[in-house]
Parts: structure tokens; C-alpha cells; sequence
């Protein structure tokens, strides 16, 4: 779709440029887009039939005392006759760090067993229990082919590939466009599928079984007091099925709309069906006892096994009098499990001769799922479906960051972008005893640098 | 309330298409429109880089379009 939106982007170039070539110098009103393309920053120009586009960029992603992950990306378009293009993309994804388990705080040191059941950590009173082996490479091939097929419709299509040590996605796409109105109105129709295997270290973890876990009033008693019952979950261990797997239908229908010379509106209706492995096999949710608030053992957690979404993508573009340009969406999303969000982005792209520099807002809010449970009493019923990973709990989120780039020279076009974002989780309302005075679900700060660097052959 | 809202963006699209005959420009009036930063698609690599960040990081995911891979994403 992002491809087929930068042709219609190059088709447009062309057509203005077919339509002012005879017109130069004549017409008051072709003086005036000549004048107006003219006074554009110079961008590189769009890579021709028979050349390639190359477009790079690395991202680092650091979040305070927890994830670390390096992403370089690369991708190269080659372009053909009648407005074909072959693109092909691969993405490198290094993390390292620390994730959280989903298990509570403590007034005592806890000692957890880690996720491959070999070896344990122990973590200090009140210190959010981090899971600190986790580390993966990512590594994402993708390629698409797009081209015409009548006289104005088009259609690409993709195929992806994503690894890791422990995860296999396999998936192929189709986009469909159909433009009338003068081209100014094109409809998109979207399906794509996925075939995804997890087979995590430690294999598939029983729903709701007890992990190995032990606390204490200092970090040896809690190693000794988890030696002394290591092994009491190697029974339910025994019975793990190496792997599992989901399938990710997703439908896609888009309007794109020009409303006048300056603006386009988008408007995007998703629908994605996941059926399978849903539950993330590294996630545990603490008992906890219902006076004294103290931990008591650790259970894993369990998502349905479907899970239908839908959002409206509402997106508009406008270039001001003085050729800076409003990037203004809104996404509404809502599922099957009770989540709902909002999300809400602006960039301003600030253009200065061959500079530009684009500051950009972000704000996200979700209201928690319904089987979200920041912690479980010990004793009371616990239904089928649980998870106390605050990624499904109820949230905000803000990015706020800066763009700086030239998009002119012989050499291609760079731009270097900084950015903050912070999650704010709300804290549970309902913590009993000791667990009143502890923070469940801190605020997580990342920093995200990030590098472009584009240019053709 | 599914099927409200089905309706609901049926309705609103019906209505965008029927309203679409008058809106837009002439060829010639393309100028700005074409140009790179204008494009919806402007900058992909950024984009799914961002994708990719939020995906793995908050409840929701897609809208804007088609991108990507799954991954594990703890």
C-alpha cells in the first residue's frame, strides 16, 4: 500500500510534469504551478524506469534499565516500464534486556524460575520482577511487486518472512487499488494472511500452572528457599508441547481522497482475524494473599484463543501557503477482548530551502482488556482466561520528537530524528496489605534515534 | 453495536463517494500534491519502523495500512 501510495506520488510528478511541459512561459495559471514546483525544495528526483531506489536507516531504541534494541533496515525498489516496481526489504532487529514477567512487587526478596527452567533470578523488595535474560535477533525479509492491471486499477502484492531464535512468521498480502474521479479518488482493498510458530526455551507452558517460585527476608534465603523445591514444576514440564502456532486474517478497505491542491484525506477501515497461540509463554501473574498482600506463587498466564479486531484510520495531509506540510491522523480500535484506543498523531514538516526539520506528537490511550488482572487472590477462583502483562492493562502513551533533514544534494537525502516516548500504566485501585505501598506498574521511558539515509542508482 | 457501525462506515462511505464528483483537482493543478513529502506513503522505512515499536509495545496495531511481519515481541 506504501508503495503503491509513493507511484501514485511519482505518477502525479509525471502527469504535472507532462502537463506544464507545453505550457511554459504561456499561461498565467502555468506559470504559476511551474513557479509553485520551482519553489519546492529540490527532493531527489523519483528513481526512473531502470533505476534503483535505496532507502536505509538504522533505529536505536533504549528504554531506562529495561529493553535495548538496534533495527538497521534496508530496502531497494527497482523500477520498470509501465509503472512496475519490484521492492524488496530486510530488517535486522538485536534486543537485549529486560521485559516484565508480570508477577507483582514484594516487601520480600523473590526468587523466580526462569522462563527455559533452567536457572533463577532473584529480585529485591519492591523492584518490579524483570525477566533479565531476554535477548533475540530479529531478522525480516519482505519483498513486493506492484503494476498496473487495467486501465485504472492496480494491485501489489508482498510476501514476508520474519525469524527469530524462537518465532517464525510466514505471511503474503494483496492490495488492490481502484482510481476514479479523475484519479482523485482511489479505493483500496487490502487482504492479507499470516502463519506464525512460537517455540519458545522451556517449550509451551501449562495454562495456569504453578512456575517454580520462592521469597525470603534476605537474596540467600530466597535462593536457598527456591533450591530446596527447584524441580516441583519439572512434572508439568514434562507434558510441554515444543511449540504452537496462530493464523493472522487481516481485510483491509481504504478511501484516499484529494480535496483540493493543497489536501488529502484517507479514511481506513481494518478488520484482522487471529486464531491459535495467543498467550505470551514468558508471562506470569502472582497469587497474592488477600490481607497481608504478599506473593504466595506464580501462575502462567492465558489469552483466549481468537481475537477479531477493527479500527478506522482517519488521516489527512495538507501543504500550507508556505509549502510546510500538516500531517494530522486519528485511529479508533477495537476488539473482541474489550480493548479500546485512541491514538492520535501530528507532524509538521518545516521546510527551510533544502532543510527541513519536522517535530512530531504522539498520544496513545487503551482501556485494559477484559481478562487483564494485575495480580490474582490467592484462593479465589481463577478463570480461564488471565494475563498481568500491562501491555493489555489500562494505559497511556506519549512521543514527542524532532525530524532534521536535507532534502536536497548529489548524494542522496539523510535526516536524523530523536524521540521520547513514555507509558504511564494506571496503577490497580485495589491492592490489599503490603502491596498497597508498592508501585505494580511504573511509567517505562525509551529514547528512540533514529538515522535515514536514501538514494538512487 | 458491530453491525451499527458497519452500517454506520457504509453509510459514510456511500456518502464520501457521492460527494467525491465534486471534490478534487484537474491534472494541471497537481503540482503540490506530487510532491515526495506529500505523498501518504512518504517515508516506509520510518514507518514500519514505528509500526514495529508500537506493535510490540501497546494492545493495538495496523489502521494505517498494510506492513511487516509477526514477531514474538516480549
Amino acid at each position: 500500500m506504501q508503495l503503491k501510495q509513493r507511484r501514485i506520488g511519482r505518477r502525479l510528478r509525471q502527469a504535472s510534469q507532462r502537463v506544464l511541459e507545453p505550457q511554459r512561459g504561456c499561461a498565467p495559471t502555468g506559470t504559476l504551478a511551474i513557479a509553485g514546483v520551482i519553489a519546492a525544495p529540490a527532493a531527489m528526483a523519483a528513481a526512473q524506469p531502470g533505476e534503483w531506489e535505496l532507502n536505509s536507516a538504522i533505529l536505536i531504541y533504549s528504554e531506562t534499565d529495561r529493553v535495548t534494541a538496534i533495527e538497521p533496515v534496508f530496502q531497494a525498489s527497482r523500477y520498470f516500464d509501465n509503472d512496475r516496481i519490484f521492492s524488496a526489504k530486510l530488517v535486522v532487529d538485536a534486543l537485549t534486556g529486560a521485559s516484565a514477567s508480570g508477577a507483582v512487587p514484594a516487601q520480600t526478596f523473590q526468587t523466580f524460575s526462569r522462563p527455559s527452567g533452567r536457572g533463577d533470578y532473584t529480585v529485591a523488595p519492591g523492584e518490579v520482577p524483570l525477566d533479565d535474560t531476554f535477548h533475540d535477533t530479529r531478522v525480516a525479509l519482505s519483498s513486493t511487486w506492484s503494476q498496473p492491471l487495467a486501465a485504472n486499477l492496480s494491485g501489489s502484492f508482498g510476501l514476508n518472512v520474519s525469524k527469530e531464535y524462537d518465532y517464525l512468521s510466514l505471511a503474503g498480502s494483496s492490495v488492490l487499488n481502484w482510481d476514479f474521479n479523475k484519479k482523485n479518488t482511489t479505493l483500496s482493498l487490502g487482504l492479507g494472511y499470516a502463519q506464525d510458530q512460537i517455540s519458545p526455551e522451556g517449550d509451551i507452558p501449562t495454562a495456569l500452572a504453578y512456575q517454580s517460585y520462592a521469597s525470603g527476608s534476605d537474596a540467600a534465603q530466597s535462593e536457598s528457599n527456591y533450591a530446596a523445591q527447584e524441580g516441583s514444576d519439572d512434572a508439568e514440564r514434562a507434558l510441554r508441547d515444543g511449540s504452537d502456532s496462530k493464523a493472522v486474517a487481516d481485510v483491509l478497505l481504504g478511501l484516499t481522497q484529494v480535496l483540493d491542491r493543497r489536501t488529502l484525506l484517507q479514511l481506513n477501515y481494518s478488520l484482522s482475524l487471529s486464531d491459535g497461540y495467543l498467550t505470551d509463554p514468558f508471562k506470569v501473574v502472582s497469587l497474592v494473599d488477600g490481607s497481608s498482600g504478599a506473593p504466595q506463587a506464580q501462575i502462567y498466564e492465558h489469552r483466549p484463543d481468537s481475537r477479531i479486531k477493527q479500527s478506522l484510520f482517519l488521516r489527512g495531509k495538507r501543504a500550507l501557503v508556505n509549502d510546510d506540510v500538516v500531517d494530522l491522523s486519528y485511529r479508533y480500535l477495537f476488539d473482541d477482548w474489550g480493548l479500546r484506543s485512541h491514538t492520535v498523531d501530528v507532524r509538521y514538516r518545516w521546510g527551510l530551502g533544502d532543510w527541513f526539520v519536522q517535530p512530531h506528537v504522539r498520544y496513545y490511550q487503551q482501556s485494559a482488556t477484559d481478562f487483564y488482572q494485575a495480580f490474582l487472590i490467592d484462593g479465589q477462583p481463577v478463570s480461564e482466561d488471565v494475563s498481568a502483562d500491562y501491555r493489555l492493562g489500562d494505559m497511556q502513551a506519549f512521543t514527542a520528537g524532532v525530524e532534521v533533514g536535507r532534502s536536497a544534494g548529489a548524494w542522496g537525502q539523510w535526516r536524523v530524528a530523536l524521540e521520547y516516548y513514555r507509558q504511564t500504566p494506571d496503577e490497580p485501585s485495589d491492592k490489599p496489605g503490603a502491596l498497597a505501598a508498592l508501585e505494580l506498574a511504573p511509567a517505562v521511558e525509551a529514547i528512540m534515534v533514529r538515522f535515514n539515509y536514501d538514494f538512487n542508482l | 453495536m458491530k453491525k451499527l457501525f458497519l452500517s454506520a462506515l457504509a453509510v459514510a462511505m456511500l456518502g464520501s463517494l457521492s460527494g467525491c464528483a465534486s471534490l478534487g483537482v484537474e491534472p494541471w493543478q497537481r503540482d503540490v500534491l506530487a510532491r515526495d513529502e506529500m505523498s501518504l506513503g512518504h517515508d516506509p522505512v520510518t514507518a514500519g519502523l514505528d509500526d514495529h515499536i508500537y506493535f510490540s509495545k501497546e494492545a493495538s496495531s495496523g489502521g494505517r495500512g498494510f506492513g511487516g511481519g509477526g514477531c514474538g515481541c516480549n
